[in-house]
């Protein structure tokens, strides 16, 4: 039971119309404890996964999981321990921010007292009066994750919660969501399409694109993809003898500079004694990594 | 408690709304109307010296039932949903730990203890405009009078059951479309449909139209009319909410 994942999913598939698969075949796994970024670009099917993870989207084929339990077996207490905020704001704009966060605290079972804290939290504490819809963006942004925030979640799902940040905002929202997850232990399952933006502070990746879940597992596991990935460039005293020594490395020839596939660093090194033993003089030998950027970049553009 | 809990999270969602000021503004339309008209002029109150308990309540239940109150119910139904649609809360009331079903009753109550409150405050406010012009008229006496509080609490019990499917049917039109204007639209022309029916085509099978309920409590020809209208509109009130909780049940995914 110690290892069983927060959130699984097995061959999740949903369409919003007959023929249109939304998503096929997702298969998550958040394991308790971690923060899980969810990439994709949009559209790609993040707010949909999350939508029924929520069980705001009727389940067409697959299994949800949420802390164990089939996610229909017992909605209602599951959602008790689940804090959501999905797409924009869902905040009611004639309402002050405590009423809004009112309106929700008791169904969750939570103390008066925890509507401040989460105020705080949110640095929306001096707001006062003043009603909901004359917030800024980045303000309602803030009150709707606090309204995430108040049934101290055990489970955190924010479908891109930097939409409306400013900088400042944004750096205030990892640290807030790096201390959720160490400080309280909250797991937490984050989508973004843009990678900087959670790389920074997430344990584990997902990636979708086109409704498929391209790539997931742990960022360790996605550095490693990301020096197999990696190239070395090249720049002999004759380079058509060098292509002719590395032909059973994938080489290619761009003007003056030779390019290979590196598996891992240590062939480099082995590169550079093959040529000089073949007296090849060596003028660049230059490993070049590829990005997370570049291999989330190509993970979403190699599939149609 | 928990269904109290959602009830009371919606009546919190009604704070400072427009469905909340209309309930008040328009319940005291009549009774201010009243004052404002026999305190400036009593010639007209003669007829009513009587018995100016019974005539005052008549024309004001008139005025309540034929137009009034059905009204209110259409915009405020439209108006309690649109705080939702408007607001985009859908998905933030879905992914509460609330089961649809509670989440409907308690949106449904939340309305009808509106148009509850509509009826309460009407008719404090008639009693209010009355005892204001037994002293500022000599053609109403009413303190001098019998008040049949029996025939009065009976005159709100029917029209609150004559309003009830109204209220169901717009509920549910009111939380299946998004654009305000579809539910309001539907809602004014079933009214003006049944009123052409009535007076136009002289249609008397009034227990078919519900929205012609009200007017059947308040006009003395269709009184032979009233059981069978009684025991309809409890049937259509049940059917309504039954189709319209499995409709919510079904399409709860919005905004």
């Amino acid at each position: 039971m110690a290892h069983q994942p927060i959130i699984k999913t097995e061959a999740l598939s949903y369409g919003y119309s007959r023929g249109a698969q939304t998503l096929t075949d997702i298969n998550l796994r958040v394991e308790r404890g971690a923060i899980y970024g969810f990439l994709g670009p949009n559209g790609s099917g993040k707010t949909t996964t999350l939508s029924l993870l929520l069980g705001l989207l009727k389940l067409q084929s697959g299994t949800i999981e949420l802390f164990g339990k089939p996610l229909h077996a017992d909605r209602s207490a599951i959602l008790k321990k689940v804090g959501s905020l999905i797409e924009s704001p869902s905040l009611y704009g004639h309402l002050t921010a405590r009423e809004n966060l009112e309106i929700y605290r008791p169904l969750y079972g939570m103390p008066t007292t925890r509507i401040e804290e989460v105020l705080k939290m949110a640095g929306l504490q001096d707001t006062g009066r003043k009603p909901v819809r004359s917030f800024s963006l980045g303000m309602k942004q803030r009150l709707a994750i606090a309204l995430a925030l108040l049934p101290r979640p055990e489970l955190l799902i924010l479908d891109e919660p930097a939409n409306g940040l400013d900088p400042s905002g944004i750096i205030e929202l990892r640290e807030l969501i790096r201390q959720l997850n160490k400080d309280h232990g909250m797991t937490i399952l984050i989508s973004s399409h843009i990678l900087a933006e959670v790389e920074k502070m997430v344990s584990h990746l997902g990636i979708i694109f086109n409704g498929r879940l391209l790539f997931q597992g742990s960022l360790q596991q996605l550095h490693r993809l990301q020096h197999s990935g990696s190239q070395l460039e090249l720049q002999t005293s004759d380079n058509d003898a060098a292509m002719e020594l590395l032909h059973t490395y994938r080489i290619e020839r761009t003007g003056e500079t030779l390019s290979l596939a590196l598996e891992d660093i240590g062939q480099a090194a082995a590169v550079n004694r093959l040529l000089i033993h073949n007296d090849l003089d060596v003028y660049l030998l230059q490993p070049r990594k590829t990005d997370l950027e570049q291999i989330f970049i190509n993970l979403t553009t190699a599939r149609p | 408690m928990s269904f109290y809990l959602s009830l009371r999270a919606e009546m919190l969602k009604t704070r400072r709304t427009a469905a909340f000021y209309l309930t008040g503004i328009v319940a005291s339309l009549l009774p201010l109307l009243y004052l404002v008209d026999f305190a400036t002029d009593d010639s007209d109150a003669r007829p009513y010296k009587a018995d100016p308990w019974q005539l005052f309540f008549l024309e004001g239940w008139k005025g309540i039932n034929f137009v009034i109150l059905t009204w209110f119910v259409i915009l405020l139904c439209t108006l309690l949903a649109q705080i939702e649609h408007r607001n985009n809360t859908w998905k933030q009331v879905f992914a509460s730990p609330v089961p649809a079903s509670q989440v409907f009753f308690s949106k449904f109550l939340g309305l009808q203890l509106l148009v509850v409150l509509f009826l309460v405050i009407y008719n404090t406010l008639m009693l209010a405009s009355a005892t204001a012009l037994h002293f500022l008229s000599k053609e109403l006496p009413f303190l001098d009078h019998h008040f049949d509080v029996r025939n009065w609490l009976l005159m709100n019990g029917k029209t609150y059951l004559a309003v009830l499917p109204i209220s169901v049917i717009q509920f549910w039109l009111s939380l299946r479309f998004k654009n305000f204007i579809v539910p309001m639209g539907i809602g004014l022309a079933l009214w003006l449909a049944g009123s052409l029916a009535v007076f136009e085509w002289h249609f008397e099978s009034l227990h078919l139209f519900p929205y012609m309920y009200p007017l059947v409590v308040v006009v003395p020809d269709f009184k032979a009319q009233l059981p069978m209208v009684q025991a309809s509109a409890l049937v259509y009130t049940a059917l309504f909410l039954f189709l319209a909780l499995a409709d919510f049940n079904g399409h709860k995914r919005k905004g």
